[in-house]
């Protein structure tokens, strides 16, 4: 993969606008690198898509089910359960939701590529964004420029999202013809993640709703209710599960029931993505996909912060630490023991829950910007990637978003 | 007869390995069509139809009964080469409407998360979620 310097369209403005997303990639800071003075992008051969990045998308989808099935369905469930810190009145959720095999939209990988060797930095299965970057923007962004004769008509780029979410969309329409889909009211960027995806499900036929989360009510029989007065038979969430995990609680406390637990329990309402996802969109999961796939070519040496030997191993060399439950590169720190006055940090909230200790896989560099690869899965297929690009070497809510094309 | 059994079965070996050889040749350019028609497979989605952010709006504060989402559709096929760009009618309404509602057409009302007090339990209870501040992963 190489970065190439690229002239913004006049018109991106306008673009972004037409199709809705003005404000939020306007967002302060900017996050599409369209608004850099020096705008640029990446450029892959097919080879790089289809031998490295999709067959390591799909190897490391299939590793991820195996462990979540270990989790579950393993002699040491309980156990797996403690490790990644997930409240026991949810287990069961989660085991029953994997068990009828709920259906996921989607979930991204976080790659760092670099010099040709491909590691899984980690997984956003629950709450992933830049997606419409990634599926509009981007696809747009190469649209312009083979029109412009900038690229040629040949170039490509490994972007089907669009087609396979209303794919997958479909597939929800089966269970219930009705989807309601929530975000957060104080994001721009979530908010029109989730109305993007409103649009996917539209056009898979499905009659869907948007809601702002803290809009959701819940009824004396702990069904969940809409602005309107209907129950919500199908939601999609673009929020933490455990989240929802600490606030089921607090209606506990003050109500004696919780409401989502034993809504994805018993299935009544379906939730997209579902309770199973709960275990991959945790950090805990990066140890354990070491410890069942040991050096394995994709993965990094990772463990649990606490005094084990292989701990204390990763703590000799340069290596990454993480909280348990984070996003965005909250509460994460990159630490060489050789510097430590190098340590670089991105202070945050998370961390209550213990961390992780990632072996450290640098990111390839453009100028002064980190680049990592967004590698995204839809029902269960590599669909796609997006480019991010941080001064940080710790990717956060900041990053820019940097569009791609294959050249042939 | 040795001889000639032999001659017989190597005849007949010949052919086999003959025909093996066109099964090899054949199945050789099997794979290599396979090939260039995977390396000839786009990555990318031909197509693009969806709908600006902004028709969402219009189109959730008349949901009920509503069974036909106002898509506005992009097809290369169908796109105005003299177009200095692919920008233009192929959007169809101005999106811009990325703030404005969303709420399936009801008023938003304060919630708990804001500082009101929290509905008692009963009817319907609101604002025990989405507190957190939080964007995206």
């Amino acid at each position: 993969m190489k970065f190439e310097k690229m002239k913004a369209r006049r018109n991106w403005r306008q673009r972004a606008d037409e199709a809705g997303y003005l404000a939020a990639i306007l967002d302060n800071p900017p996050y599409w690198v369209e608004a850099l003075e020096d705008p640029f992008c990446g450029v892959l051969t097919m080879e790089e898509v289809e031998d490295v990045i999709e067959t390591a998308t799909s190897e490391l989808y299939k590793m991820s089910l195996e462990a979540v099935d270990f989790v579950v369905n393993g002699a040491n469930s309980e156990r797996c359960f403690d490790a990644l810190k997930i409240a026991p009145q949810y287990r069961n959720a989660i085991r029953k939701s994997w068990r009828r095999k709920d259906q996921s939209i989607y979930g991204r990988f976080d790659f760092a590529y670099n010099n040709g060797q491909l590691k899984l930095l980690e997984l956003n299965f629950d709450t992933p964004t830049s997606l419409y970057e990634a599926s509009i923007m981007q696809w747009f962004w190469l649209e312009d420029l083979k029109v412009q004769k900038t690229l040629p008509e040949t170039s490509d780029q490994f972007n089907s999202l669009h087609e396979r979410l209303i794919e997958s969309f479909q597939k929800a329409k089966k269970d219930c013809h009705t989807i309601h889909l929530a975000s957060v009211d104080d994001s721009a960027e979530d908010e029109d993640t989730v109305k993007y995806l409103q649009s996917c499900a539209l056009q898979a036929g499905l009659d869907a709703r948007f809601i702002f989360m803290n809009e959701l009510g819940f009824d004396a029989l702990g069904q969940l209710i809409d602005l309107e007065g209907n129950v919500i038979n199908q939601l999609f969430k673009l929020y933490p599960w455990e989240q929802l995990m600490y606030e089921d609680a607090e209606v506990k406390r003050n109500f004696g029931r919780q409401i989502f637990s034993p809504l994805a329990e018993s299935s009544l309402t379906k939730f997209i993505e579902p309770t199973w996802k709960m275990i991959l969109s945790n950090k805990a999961i990066l140890p354990l996909l070491w410890q069942l796939f040991p050096a394995h070519q994709y993965l990094l040496e990772t463990s649990f912060d606490d005094e084990s030997a292989e701990a204390q191993f990763l703590r000799q060399s340069p290596h990454v630490k993480k909280p348990i439950f984070g996003r965005e590169g909250g509460s994460v720190s990159i630490v060489d023991p050789e510097n430590p006055e190098k340590k670089v940090e991105r202070e945050s909230i998370y961390g209550n829950e213990g961390f992780i200790l990632q072996a450290l896989h640098e990111l390839p560099k453009y100028k002064d910007y980190h680049l990592v690869m967004g590698s995204w899965i839809v029902d269960g297929q590599p669909a796609g990637i997006g480019l991010r690009a941080d001064h940080s070497p710790i990717t956060g809510n900041t990053a820019i978003f940097v569009p791609h094309y294959i050249r042939n | 007869m040795n001889f000639c059994c032999g001659c017989q079965a190597k005849a007949v070996l010949d052919i086999e390995s003959k025909n093996r050889e066109i099964e090899i040749s054949h199945s050789f350019r099997r794979n290599a069509i396979k090939n260039m028609e995977s390396q000839s497979k786009e990555k990318r989605s031909k197509s693009i139809q969806y709908i600006a952010l902004g028709s969402l709006v219009a189109f959730s504060t008349t949901l009920t009964g509503c069974s036909k989402a106002p898509s506005i559709a992009q097809n290369n096929q169908d796109k105005d080469k003299e177009e200095t760009t692919a920008s233009g009618s192929h959007f169809g309404s101005h999106g811009g409407g990325v703030h404005v509602g969303g709420g399936g057409g009801s008023t938003r009302t304060p919630m708990a998360g804001n500082g009101a007090a929290k509905p008692a339990f009963g009817a319907v209870s609101r604002g025990w979620f989405g507190g957190f501040r939080f964007s995206g992963g």
